[in-house]
């Protein structure tokens, strides 16, 4: 029988699914967020977040050092001890373990390569590595630079290394081999025999350049060069204490990660039954897998934030993960709609990401049980609870208190109440009489207690009424809380309206911005600080690009100049933070704690010495020329970007202010002093190095090496404006 | 948030979506709720233009508007008897005309309750609906090919004996029903799916811009 035709125009799909998806993801997002502003109120107080990021890279490091050294093993042998401690001593060349590490292992594959024996090998690779060094001093170019254009060469590439100087052809190798008479070989020993004519090749073209990181090695570039790699191998040695318990860590965490599985597994059962449902449509499948990663990686800031000195290898797992598993599941979208079979890849590549979503989820979960803050604010927490119970108990038994006096006084009453006397109604008047005032003493006592009884009713009233104030007292405060939340919401109604023309504002300071950015670069201003005036954003940066515009083709080429020794400084701000990290820890924290501190000593000492010669060596190399100290009106106060957030002077006291001088004994902020660790000497440094340059330089807490640096390069082009001199060491 | 999705000849959003948006727009004015069917309407007017086109105005086939032998009976003149299926309105197919393309808004209660019922997942709320059976007939015919093999035989249906007991059966079918779709020629859908798929891609912008505008309407109310 023939029914009707419909033709749906605009459909409804069913979103049971979807919603009870989207429950059960708000709700743990929730559930995470409300811890992570719990522990994040901890996480402030211990203030570890550089603490953090020198554990990451110190961590890091020491991995890489672990997998290089295990590659240098494989490759040498019997000769791997001899080359470890090769690849230590490298810092004298200005090469951190783990760079000479990897480049020892670079080169010296390309050499056994050729057939030539591991000796020999290891012998050349060592002059090779000390004659990089020198190649790299020589031409102001990174040392890895050098040691890959080496290694080129030994494949038969000769343009890499004609970057320094090098210059040889191919033909030149078989003259030599000519010369040899080894030009007839074959095979391996062909190789070999080439080998050792471009090693001599190589050694013969730069016998100039030789030695000449040892001459440099009292320079501002040696000096800075031996600094850097031995604080880079500080960095490793402490992490190599680290390892270990993180690996005990990472081990103790298995069990749980199953308990937590669980309680997450219900929330992606859902999901798998939203994708059974529907797989017909395809379309909204997708953005449902996309909504839940979106929904995910909030989670999961939050959980990094929290936990990333402990669990970063696997948040940054999980980022990339992420990354990775959006285009591919679209990709798959896009065949599974060719070839019409949707739901096997789908479903197939949704249970694998979500399984591994799912690990990494359980193992950070885990991890925040092991946080100290966290338990403490839910210590915290408890306490207040406890607190207020204890209030709500007392006033119930000061309420059964009353009542209980008031039910005695009842009791105390009634037993005063006098006898009825019938036999007394037929004697003699006067008995009458005599009764009569007893009676009426009684009730005169009576009287009295009835007094006392509403007396002391009326002061049960007072306490009600007083219970009625407070609850009406309770009714105004909420009466006036919502009066704040309308005012607040239409404050951000009202804001919104704003927020167009701000937005406008931001534009022009933006584009303004830009436009300097682009003159600077014109300048030819270096990259790298051009790229840290981009990097403060428009309202501080535009000042700093505008002031070096002011400045003119001559400052701009001084500040370059300057700018190349002051970035190649780093250390001293992570060696503070280093020791504010061995405060944060306990537990299972104390492992890695432990591994800190079991370094602190040499840490210490390193970084003293570090500190001792830098400033040497940066005060004779660069600040030679700068104006004697005993003319302060010609020395500039600077205040870097940043101080502003913490009151310590105006936002662009670069222009406007010379006549204050803030020095450490002016902190008085007890929190600075004592739970800010680090940021009071960290200041005190910075201004008694500054203050060895001739320049005062005002390092606000939070303020970083590069803000010193702005701050250094602000106060040299200040004395250039000032004096009209061409600042020159 | 609603979430538009298009995909082939469906456009459409999530029930939960569209049982929010209606019953906001319900409370702000039930007149909105009626101008965004209205808009359907006119979201649906080429498409209902494009399916009347391509219906054929004169019957397919000879047989599909069959009338008895021109003969006398009883004294009266000879009369056509239409029937169901013929290709013109009539009593029997409740006066439908051949070319009634109608559109359908079913309410969101109703969206819901087929959704149910077929349990499909998916219904409409905005729709065009060819009744007439004659045209159903000839548009439709041989889509499922069951019953046109080697073998035909009908589906299987009651049968009530003389005695009075009740069993299925089936028959072997004569083979007209083969050679109506022989005569129809082509293959199913033969007149409204393609003319209907053609047209139907025009309404998805409109249908967006139409809901987008209700969603307007909803989200500056709650705003406010």
């Amino acid at each position: 029988m023939a029914g009707s035709i419909f033709i749906p125009l605009i459909s409804v799909f069913d979103s049971k699914g979807i919603a009870q998806a989207k429950t059960g993801l708000a709700s743990l997002a929730g559930a995470v967020k409300g811890l992570g502003r719990a522990a994040a109120a901890g996480a402030a107080l211990y203030g570890v977040q550089k603490g953090i990021e020198f554990i990451k890279e110190s961590v890091g490091a020491a991995r890489d050092l672990q997998a290089a050294n295990v590659g240098l093993s494989g490759l040498y042998g019997n000769l791997a001890p001899q080359m470890q401690q090769f690849t230590k001593d490298a810092q004298a060349i200005g090469l951190s373990q783990l760079d000479a590490s990897r480049n020892v292992t670079l080169l010296g594959s390309s050499l056994a390569a050729t057939g030539l024996p591991i000796d020999d090998v290891a012998s050349k690779t060592k002059n090779l590595i000390g004659l990089s060094a020198d190649l790299a001093a020589t031409f102001g170019l990174p040392v890895d630079e050098a040691v890959r254009g080496i290694g080129a060469a030994f494949r038969g590439e000769y343009d890499p290394i004609e970057r320094f100087g090098v210059a040889f052809k191919q033909s030149q190798v078989n003259a030599l081999l000519a010369a040899r008479g080894q030009n007839k070989l074959k095979g391996q020993m062909l190789a070999a025999a080439q080998a050792t004519a471009r090693y001599d090749l190589i050694l013969n073209a730069t016998t100039k350049t030789q030695g000449n990181f040892a001459k440099m090695s009292d320079s501002l570039y040696g000096k800075q060069a031996t600094l850097t790699a031995s604080f880079e191998n500080l960095k490793a040695s402490l992490g190599q204490s680290l390892l270990a318990p993180l690996a005990a860590l990472m081990g103790a965490l298995q069990p749980i990660i199953d308990l937590v599985s669980k309680s997450l597994t219900p929330v992606f059962e859902v999901f798998g039954k939203i994708v059974t449902v529907l797989t017909p449509i395809i379309d909204p499948l997708v953005q449902v897998i996309m909504l839940l990663f979106d929904a995910l990686t909030p989670i999961l800031d939050v959980l990094a934030a929290l936990i990333e000195p402990l669990m970063f290898p696997l948040v940054e797992i999980f980022k990339v993960l992420i990354q990775v598993l959006k285009p591919v599941i679209v990709v798959i979208t896009f065949f599974a709609r060719i070839i019409g079979a949707i739901v096997v890849p789908v479903v197939t590549v949704l249970s694998l990401a979500l399984g591994i979503v799912l690990k990494i989820l359980g193992k950070i979960f885990e991890a925040l049980a092991a946080i100290p803050f966290v338990g403490d604010a839910f210590k915290s927490m408890n306490d207040g609870l406890k607190t207020f119970t204890d209030g709500i108990g007392s006033s119930i038994s000061s309420i059964n208190g009353v009542k209980n006096a008031n039910n005695d006084l009842v009791d105390q009453l009634s037993k005063k109440l006098p006898e009825p006397d019938v036999s007394g109604t037929t004697n003699a008047l006067d008995t009458v009489t005599t009764k009569t005032k007893k009676t009426a003493a009684a009730v005169n006592s009576l009287l009295k207690d009835a007094l006392n009884v509403q007396k002391s009713i009326m002061d049960s009233a007072n306490i009600t009424g007083i219970l009625d104030n407070t609850s009406h007292e309770i009714v105004k405060s909420v009466v006036f809380l919502n009066g704040r939340f309308k005012t607040l919401i239409s404050g951000v109604n009202s804001g919104a309206v704003d927020l167009k023309t701000v937005y406008k504002q931001k534009f022009n300071e933006i584009k303004t911005f830009l436009t300097n950015i682009n003159k600077l670069t014109a300048a030819h201003l270096d990259p790298a600080l051009i790229a840290q005036i981009a990097s403060a954003g428009p309202e501080a940066g535009n000042a700093t690009a505008e002031a070096i515009l002011d400045s003119g083709k001559e400052g701009i080429a001084s500040l370059n100049k300057t700018f190349k020794g002051i970035t190649k400084v780093s250390g001293d701000i992570g060696v503070k933070v280093a020791k504010a990290m061995t405060k944060t820890g306990n537990e299972i924290g104390n492992g890695l704690i432990d591994g800190i501190k079991a370094q602190a000593a040499r840490l210490n000492a390193v970084a003293a010495g570090m500190g001792k010669d830098f400033g040497t060596t940066f005060r004779d190399n660069v600040f030679t020329g700068l104006t004697p100290k005993e003319t302060p009106s010609t020395v500039p106060k600077v205040y870097p970007r940043g101080s502003d957030k913490y009151n310590f002077g105006p936002k662009k006291g670069i222009k406007t202010d010379f006549g204050i001088l803030l020095n450490p004994s002016q902190i008085t902020n007890p929190y600075n002093k004592d739970t800010q660790f680090g940021a009071y000497t960290r200041f005190q440094n910075a201004v008694n190095t500054a203050t060895n340059y001739n320049v005062t330089v005002n390092v606000a807490p939070g303020a970083t090496n590069a803000d010193v640096g702005k701050a250094l390069i602000n106060a040299i082009q200040l004395y250039e404006r000032k004096t009209g001199k061409v600042f020159s060491n | 948030m609603a979430v538009m999705i298009q995909r082939g000849n469906r456009a459409g959003l999530y029930l939960t979506d569209y049982q929010d948006l209606i019953r906001e727009l319900n409370r702000i004015q039930p007149t909105l709720v009626k101008k965004l069917q209205q808009d359907y309407r006119i979201i649906a007017k080429p498409v209902q233009s494009a399916v009347k086109g391509a219906i054929p105005g004169s019957p397919p086939t000879s047989g599909i508007h069959k009338k008895r032998p021109q003969r006398t009976v009883s004294g009266f003149y000879p009369r056509a008897l239409p029937g169901r299926e013929t290709w013109s309105s009539n009593a029997e197919n409740k006066s439908i005309p051949v070319k009634s393309v109608i559109v359908q808004t079913p309410s969101v209660a109703k969206a819901a309750r087929t959704m149910r019922k077929n349990k499909l997942n998916v219904a409409s709320i905005a729709r065009l609906a060819v009744r007439n059976p004659g045209l159903v007939i000839a548009d439709m015919a041989g889509k499922t090919n069951k019953i046109t093999g080697s073998n035909p035989m009908s589906r299987k249906y009651k049968y009530t004996k003389r005695n009075g007991v009740i069993y299925e059966r089936q028959h072997k079918l004569n083979g007209q029903g083969r050679a109506m779709i022989r005569a129809l020629g082509g293959s199913a859908s033969r007149y409204v799916w393609p003319a209907a798929e053609r047209a139907v891609p025009q309404t998805f912008a409109k249908s967006n811009q139409s809901l987008q505008r209700a969603y307007d309407i909803v989200n500056r109310r709650m705003a406010a």
